[in-house]
């Protein structure tokens, strides 16, 4: 905030004159994603350093069910404790990893915990109430979405291997750390988690402007008219857009007189699971490879829920 | 640290062998990929090959009983092409003209609806912009009922007067309110406004709710008097003329024309109606613009104007003519009166038509009274008496009939009794039943010197389609006339 309050006050007047509109689309819509998803970050931050060095050891653990069906379930339920946005759960997903969770386990938290949180669901049902079943159909759709990947994941011969190799040395490293005190490790912690997830944020969001200045969105308004393409074309935005989950119902409001009800179910599951920044941030601990393949499911996923819903409402 | 123990049961080690688990995991994901993909493609089919659906339908049911151009707004889950206009049908039978704007299918019903009616409506051939599977969107409602209220006047025979509602569809006739002398009363829902005649000759003004019955008297100067009082058949508006004794040789009210606003925020508070010259209106008559919170004036000059009761904008002014003659029901369509010839004002663009009226083919002994319109055509009312010598006795007999565009007369109703006279009859505000006061021969005036009546009147209510009268109760002055 310092830095682009710096930038404003420092900047020649007639900057903004100079600058094509295009390229003031580009810096408004990035800077835009930063500062709706800065404090969620900070927060994740936060939650993630409580959850790593503040709970007892073995505590998470201890207190979660043995079945995975149920242990997953519940995880998928989390996030009514813990209502942070996608972008502020990657690095409590990082957290949960190091204390001991899955990989699977952590994904189905990451997954479900942006839309089966209360902000969220209160969000969607000012903006929506319960017309259409957008709202069941969210909650739903998130909760069986972030199982279901949960579910796959849990047979992988070799969960480790879907971390990048850096996370995977974190990992390792934080089961060698050197005594220190609690609030030495939480500042150590926070600049690392810090270190790791601003540039992924500035890139993913850099990125989320780029796209939404060089695709129209008049031509996702076209596709919006039709029963199938409307629900990619609003997965497409939803991509793009990059927008948090407890604010992305009302958007997605402003269009719901254009598109089916269907396409917005499909923006409100897709969107908190998989955008440009959100798969920014996941790089920091997934491997390429397994993005791909939940990006495809949940895309797959999150398309038939969309269609479905086009179908039967 | 986390020990085994802790450990989900997906991740505790087991015996399985590396392979086999690759193995499943390859399967689970390779499998959820198909079989999304697989839901994914058979939803898609099916929107494909389904047609628009309903979503959402709008109508006002209470106004279209009331006002023509009443619309059916019926929203569809997608952009439309096109519609089978010639298809779209109505059960029961009702004139529709439809119109398209994306989403969304507007059917507007040119007249006012058939009260306590399950109406049906069928739009086929509706297309969608991106796929032609066509699809008939079907549409139900009911129409609200009506109840008919009547004034009975007792005070002959020491009783109060009363005024009495039934439902239109059957049940039992219910006093809604009561006094020793009432000369006039209106109604609009639950709410019935009455104008009661104390001793001294002067009036008071009622409203009382009919659910629970307790009357609320209106503060209006001591001694006043009032007439013409009347209530909108779409707002909580109510109206009447005011005039008060002269003090001092100042009189406050002068026929000046008043306006309540009924609703729960109106206060209640009597408000005076601005004129042409926008000062206080002194009218000989007045009523209500179907619809609108507008009502047409006549000063005593005849000079007719057009004023907005909410908004108080300058007066419009209509023209001068010497008679205010009514609505044609459920439109803006306003009916006056000249000695040469009657007009029709419309009042929604400002223009006049001549009233072009075929004559009712009637026998010489047969003498029309008033008449009232029934549609924009000209297809009317008229009450007409007939005079025969039987014996040494003169005999009067009358009947209500509709006379159509060649003149030609058909009966609606005649009374029971031969020799009982049509007193006054109302259209109701759909256009579709008729509110017939009859008395009988021996019935005599019941001496109230404003707003007179009849003593033995009997108030039957008439389906004019079919003549079939379908409810009768006592009593006579139904409100549908105001």
């Amino acid at each position: 905030m310092l830095l682009f309050f710096g930038i404003r006050v420092f900047a020649p007047e007639a900057l903004g004159d100079v600058l094509s509109n295009t390229v003031q689309d580009f810096f408004t819509l990035s800077i835009s994603v930063i500062i709706e998803s800065l404090p969620f970050v900070f927060l994740g931050i936060l939650l993630s350093i409580g959850v790593q060095v503040w709970l007892p050891d073995g505590f998470l653990l201890r207190h979660l069910p043995k079945n995975a069906v149920v242990r997953r379930v519940t995880l998928s339920l989390l996030g009514v404790l813990l209502p942070v946005c996608e972008c502020g759960n990657v690095p409590l997903t990082r957290g949960l990893i190091m204390r001991g969770l899955t990989v699977g386990e952590s994904m189905t938290f990451l997954l479900a915990a942006p839309i089966l949180n209360p902000v969220t669901i209160i969000t969607t049902y000012q903006a929506f109430g319960w017309s259409d079943g957008i709202l069941v159909s969210r909650i739903l759709g998130g909760f069986v979405i972030a199982n279901l990947i949960g579910w796959i994941y849990s047979r992988h011969p070799s969960p480790m291997s879907l971390l990048t190799p850096k996370f995977q040395a974190s990992c390792a490293h934080a089961h060698d750390e050197v005594p220190a005190t609690r609030s030495r490790r939480s500042v150590d912690m926070f600049a690392k988690e810090t270190g790791a997830m601003l540039p992924a944020l500035f890139v993913g969001s850099a990125v989320a402007g780029l796209i939404q200045v060089a695709v129209s969105r008049d031509v996702l308004l076209t596709l919006g008219q039709n029963p199938i393409l409307s629900v990619f074309a609003l997965m497409a935005l939803a991509f793009v857009v990059a927008i948090c989950s407890n604010v992305d119902a009302f958007f997605i409001l402003a269009f719901g007189s254009t598109f089916m009800p269907g396409a917005i179910v499909a923006f409100l599951v897709f969107g908190p699971m998989i955008d440009v920044k959100m798969l920014a941030l996941m790089r920091t601990t997934f491997t390429a490879k397994t993005l791909v393949q939940v990006t495809v499911v949940v895309g797959l996923a999150s398309a038939a829920l969309g269609l479905a819903v086009n179908t039967l409402a | 640290m986390s020990t085994d123990t802790q450990l989900s049961s997906d991740a505790r080690p087991t015996d399985e062998p590396g392979a086999a688990r690759a193995n499943t995991f390859a399967r689970r994901l390779a499998g959820s990929i198909a079989v999304l993909a697989l839901a994914a493609g058979a939803f898609a089919f099916a929107n494909i090959t389904q047609g628009p659906r309903l979503n959402d339908a709008q109508l006002d049911v209470q106004r279209t009983t009331v006002l023509a151009g009443q619309r059916l707004t019926l929203e569809v889950n997608q952009p439309v092409a096109s519609i089978d206009e010639t298809g779209i049908a109505v059960e029961p039978a009702a004139a529709v003209t439809a119109e398209i704007d994306d989403r969304t299918i507007m059917l507007t019903f040119d007249a006012p609806l058939a009260y306590s009616t399950d109406y049906t409506v069928r739009v086929p051939g509706v297309v969608g912009a991106v796929q032609p599977t066509p699809s008939t969107i079907e549409y139900e409602f009911t129409t609200p009922g009506v109840d008919v209220y009547t004034l009975t006047r007792r005070s002959d025979q020491g009783e109060p007067d009363v005024v009495q509602r039934k439902p239109l569809d059957g049940g039992d006739p219910e006093t809604v309110f009561e006094a020793p002398r009432i000369q006039e009363f209106a109604h609009h829902g639950d709410l019935v406004l009455a104008v009661t005649i104390e001793e001294d000759g002067s009036n008071l003004l009622f409203v009382t709710d009919a659910r629970d019955g307790e009357p609320q008297q209106f503060g209006i100067p001591r001694g006043a008097s009032i007439r013409d009082l009347a209530v909108s058949t779409t707002n909580q508006l109510a109206a009447l003329v005011l005039s008060s004794p002269e003090i001092d040789g100042v009189r406050e009210f002068d026929s000046e024309l008043i306006v309540i606003d009924l609703s729960p925020n109106g206060g209640m508070d009597l408000l005076p109606v601005l004129g042409l010259d926008g000062e206080k209106s002194n009218v000989s008559s007045w009523m209500f613009v179907p619809g609108t919170t507008s009502l047409v004036a006549q000063d005593f000059e005849q000079s007719v104007f057009m004023v907005d009761v909410i908004t108080q904008q300058p007066a419009s002014p209509l023209g001068v003519h010497t008679e205010l003659r009514g609505f044609v029901p459920g439109t803006s369509q306003l009916i006056v009166a000249d000695p040469d010839r009657g007009a029709r004002i419309d009042l929604a663009d400002g223009t006049t038509t001549t009233l072009e009226l075929a004559s009712a083919d009637i026998a010489e002994n047969v003498y029309p009274g008033p008449i009232t319109m029934l549609d924009r055509d000209s297809t009317y009312l008229i009450s007409l008496v007939a005079l025969a010598v039987e014996g040494d006795r003169n005999v009067r007999t009358s009947m209500l009939a509709e006379v159509g565009d060649e003149g030609e007369l058909r009966e609606v109703y005649a009374p029971a009794s031969e020799t009982s006279i049509i007193r006054e009859y109302c259209v109701s505000p759909n256009g579709q039943y008729v509110a017939v006061a009859a008395s009988a021969e021996s019935g005599r005036p019941d001496g109230y010197s404003d707003n007179p009546g009849f003593t033995e009147t009997m108030t039957s209510v008439v389906e004019i389609a079919s003549g079939h009268t379908v409810l009768t109760m006592s009593g006579g002055f139904s409100d549908w006339c105001t």
